[in-house]
């Protein structure tokens, strides 16, 4: 209770010593009782006060007084609390009784004490409040002492807002307690450091009426959050850019930055799979883009990056529903291909292309597949790539012979094994050399569709006799030999009537006879 | 002579009984204004003198705010002394007159009892009185602050400071108040030493309590950063105000009304650094917080009084607190009149500031001044295209102030 007012100059103040609003006449003790009291706090300048009172002689109190006053004053600045020896000595002299001085050895530790103590570096209050708060209520301070009230709020929402989800979340997780936990937000100084340069940027920016600033210092934050993985974060930085990027716009009279504000959203948005959101911010980025030259830091045109993020959203939209909704799965891939063919990239056009095309053959309509598949084999040449281009061609051949034209099948398939022999891919040719046999197979060129089987087998069998693969192409090899026996079985055994006693009777005597012919 | 030596020999054998703070803070307290020959009477009629030295031996009567020896007592209560007239009067007019019978039981020694139960009995009638009377005293106190008589307000908050000593003991955070009223009254009238120790006693009282209501921290971090910033240490100041934000929108929100005052304060002391800019955005900000909560009250109120209209009961209006007004009041004048002088370069500002005036004047029950208010505000906000929402907006609001009767919502 009395080892208050020396204390405080510790907090920022200083105190005269005797201050009077300590005193408590009521309970008729004198300041000095009331120190005494005190004495047995583990204060360390209670100690001292006990030295001071405790010592009746008048003349020792009168020649310590000043000196050791002398000493809390310049104490009392300092935080100090680690001299467990003075604390002994305390307890110690409260123990065995109140008006007892101190002997001389116990005298002299106080004063190694208070030497030690003098050692210790002063501490201002601003590092005694870093000691004492934590690193979260030190930056909001910090910052809001800068001035920048707005930064402060952004942080006292965010970091309550990710408390709130916690709590929510807490339940669940407390199902599955092996879902590793994220530690809060207000525990990451890093972040949090981040978060406080970029938002105070941001908001000097903002008072200057300097909004490109201010959108480049929030865009950065947003891109830090999304290398760091926190999701909520980031979509909250882009909805601010966003904002942001809005008043860029009514200075500058361009809307660039609003169209690469809903772009970020989309592609963040995407990645969290969220792709009809994504899409319809990729689309009014698209739409902000018609007519417009912006490039962007890479010197590419916005308007094909649109094209780009609008073509994969579609395409992985229409792999989405495929299995259920075929119809829309289709609209999709439309859509899709439209952006790619507006799009400069071609890569995108040829698989939009390739899978627009196997999916008209899918449907059953095989001309829209020749068309597109078509494209993409232009595609594939244009851009000089082997394995694309066998993939068109022996799309083609498929679409053509589920169309019933055995001979465009062929050719294409012909051009499928020679890319295949040329690029020297040897699953393609597998494939290609399947086909084709098959395809010969069919039109009855048996002796062909051997030799492409056998070719097959080759290329297995030299490798890894036993697969599936090698044993797939063996079996069909043999089936195609049996086929080319088929005319002259059918010559020799069943248009002749005397050939079958003849077989009957090779067959009882194992012998050949030439004169069965 | 004699006195005096006897003064001074009392106050070198008690150094503990004597406030000397108090003392300090009293021995300033002048007396208010002149004394009229009708106070002159009552004077006479009230007090009586006492000779120190006459009193039996041990006993010492001491002034009430100086806690120097007295040479005067109260007639009515007979138990209250003073070391001259100076202090009566400041104290009657303080709070003595509202108390004083009601400090005989408290100050008279105890009576005999003769059972245990009975003396209990009385001990606790006595502390429910003290409770009592700390209530009085600090509403007192509070009052006259509020309407800016730091002067006066002292003997009160004094009073209550004693009460509080008596009823929770002397490392209570219940202290904290009443040393956070006597530092805006020392605050109030420019003696920032006194302010300083009353707030030092507040602040180490909070420290050691550290799990104590969050609207006492940011009390005593937002007198700190004013006292701070009337003795020029902005930087100190800012940090307080800081500390005093963090609290409140730890615990409320951040675009909480209570918060508020701790932007209010920042922003001037931002204006006072030069900074404009940042002081125009707090003070824009202070100005949206207290537009959105006024906003709020005028909406429900009306409804509110539509409905008891068609239901024919009572409405339940919601008013803003004492303390809440005064506050209002002072903060949004005080950023009005900062942007009725920049009101050429901010006219949508000051737009704004007019309607939250008239807003404030809604509630407070001063129709016509709201009437005004929303006039300037409608004027200031030119026509532009693009306000046109805003145009609307004030327009209804002045519609409502024309038609919605005066009596009704202004009964307090």
């Amino acid at each position: 209770m009395s080892g208050l007012t020396t204390q405080l100059p510790a907090i920022g103040f200083t105190l005269p010593e005797s201050s009077g609003l300590q005193s408590d006449n009521t309970n008729g003790k004198t300041t000095m009782e009331q120190w005494q009291e005190g004495a047995g706090n583990r204060t360390t300048s209670c100690t001292h006060r006990r030295f001071l009172v405790g010592s009746q002689n008048p003349v020792v109190q009168k020649s310590c007084s000043p000196t050791l006053t002398q000493k809390l004053a310049k104490k009392s600045k300092r935080i100090i609390d680690n001299s467990v020896s003075a604390d002994k000595t305390a307890k110690k002299g409260s123990s065995e009784g109140q008006k007892r001085s101190l002997k001389k050895g116990e005298r002299e530790l106080l004063k190694k004490n208070v030497a030690l103590r003098s050692q210790q570096p002063y501490m201002t209050l601003e590092e005694t409040m870093r000691h004492r708060n934590s690193y979260f209520h030190r930056l909001c301070v910090d910052t809001l002492a800068g001035g920048f009230h707005e930064t402060f709020t952004e942080l006292v929402n965010l970091a309550r807002q990710e408390q709130q989800q916690r709590e929510q979340e807490g339940a669940a997780a407390a199902a599955q307690p092996s879902s590793p936990s994220r530690p809060p937000l207000a525990t990451q100084p890093e972040k949090l450091d981040t978060m406080r340069s970029c938002l105070a940027r941001a908001e000097e920016a903002d008072m200057k009426s300097n909004f490109e600033e201010e959108y480049k210092a929030q865009h950065e934050l947003a891109r830090y959050f999304n290398q760091t993985g926190d999701a909520w974060l980031e979509d909250h930085m882009l909805a601010a850019c966003l904002n942001t990027s809005h008043k860029v716009s009514k200075c500058k009279a361009s809307n660039q930055r609003i169209a690469e504000s809903n772009c970020n959203i989309g592609v963040s948005l995407e990645n969290q799979s969220r792709w009809s959101t994504a899409a319809a911010y990729f689309e009014s980025f698209y739409n902000l883009t018609a007519c417009q030259y912006w490039e962007d830091d890479n010197g590419r045109l916005l308007r094909s990056i649109a094209c780009e993020h609008l073509t994969r959203i579609y395409t992985k939209m229409a792999e989405r529903v495929s299995p259920v909704d075929r119809d829309n799965a289709m609209a999709y891939l439309l859509k899709a291909y439209d952006k790619a063919k507006e799009g400069d990239s071609n890569e995108a056009l040829g698989a939009t292309s390739y899978q627009l095309g196997l999916a008209y053959c899918d449907r059953g309509d095989q001309e829209r597949a020749i068309k597109y598949l078509t494209v993409f084999m232009e595609v594939c040449q244009k851009q000089n790539d082997q394995i694309g281009l066998g993939e068109s061609y022996e799309a083609i051949a498929k679409a053509y012979e589920s169309q019933g034209n055995m001979t465009d099948a062929k050719t294409y398939l012909q051009r499928y094994l020679e890319v295949a022999q040329s690029s020297g891919h040897r699953d393609a040719l597998y494939r290609a050399s399947l086909s084709l046999g098959e395809i010969y197979n069919l039109t009855g060129d048996f002796a062909a569709a051997t030799d492409c089987f056998q070719r097959a087998y080759e290329l297995c069998a030299a490798s890894s006799p036993d697969t599936s693969s090698a044993r797939l192409a063996q079996v069909l090899c043999g089936v195609t030999r049996a086929h080319s026996l088929l005319l002259p079985y059918n010559t020799r055994v069943v248009d002749l009537p005397s050939a079958t006693p003849a077989l009957l009777r090779w067959k009882e005597q194992r012998k050949w006879q030439e004169d069965v012919e | 002579m004699r006195v005096v030596n006897i003064c001074t020999a009392t106050q070198e054998r008690s150094p503990g009984t004597v406030c000397l703070k108090m003392a300090a803070t009293i021995s300033s307290v002048q007396c208010m204004g002149k004394i009229t020959e009708n106070e002159m009477q009552r004077q006479t009629d009230v007090i009586t003198s006492i000779k120190p030295i006459a009193l039996p031996k041990g006993v010492k009567k001491l002034c009430e705010l100086c806690k120097k020896p007295a040479f005067m007592q109260c007639l009515q209560c007979r138990v209250t002394f003073y070391c001259g007239s100076d202090h009566q009067t400041s104290d009657w007019e303080g709070i003595h007159d509202q108390i004083c019978t009601q400090l005989i039981p408290l100050r008279s020694p105890e009576p005999h009892f003769s059972t245990e139960s009975k003396r209990k009995e009385h001990a606790d009638e006595l502390f429910q009185q003290k409770r009592q009377l700390l209530q009085l005293t600090r509403a007192v106190g509070q009052k006259l602050l509020f309407e800016g008589k730091a002067e006066k307000a002292i003997p009160a908050v004094l009073q209550s400071l004693h009460f509080a000593i008596e009823v929770y003991g002397l490392s209570s955070i219940e202290l904290v108040t009443s040393y956070l009223m006597l530092a805006e009254a020392c605050i109030g009238l420019h003696r920032l030493k006194e302010a300083e120790d009353y707030l030092s006693q507040a602040q180490w009282t909070v420290l050691m309590v550290p799990d104590c209501d969050y609207r006492i921290k940011s009390q005593v971090h937002r007198q700190i950063g004013r006292l701070c910033e009337v003795k020029g240490d902005y930087e100190e100041a800012l940090r307080h105000l800081a500390e005093d934000v963090y609290h409140c929108s730890i615990v409320t929100s951040t675009d909480d009304v209570e918060t508020s005052g701790g932007y209010f304060h920042m922003g001037n002391i931002f204006l006072k650094l030069g900074k404009t800019d940042k002081a125009e955005t707090l003070y824009y900000r202070v100005l949206k917080i207290w537009h959105k909560y006024l906003t709020g009250i005028v909406t429900f109120n009306v409804e509110e009084e539509e409905k008891s209209s068609s239901l024919l009961t009572s409405p339940k209006m919601i008013n803003l607190g004492k303390a809440q007004e005064a506050e209002a009041v002072k903060v949004l004048s005080a950023i009005h009149a900062w942007y009725s002088e920049m009101s050429d370069r901010h006219q949508l500002e000051f737009s704004y500031s007019c309607k939250t005036q008239a807003l404030l004047n809604f509630v407070i029950g001063d129709r016509s001044q709201a009437k005004v208010c929303a006039e300037r505000a409608l004027e200031a906000l030119g026509d532009d295209e693009k306000k046109q929402h805003t145009r609307r907006a004030i327009a209804s609001f002045l519609n409502l102030c024309r038609t919605t009767p005066q009596p009704s919502l202004s009964r307090r």
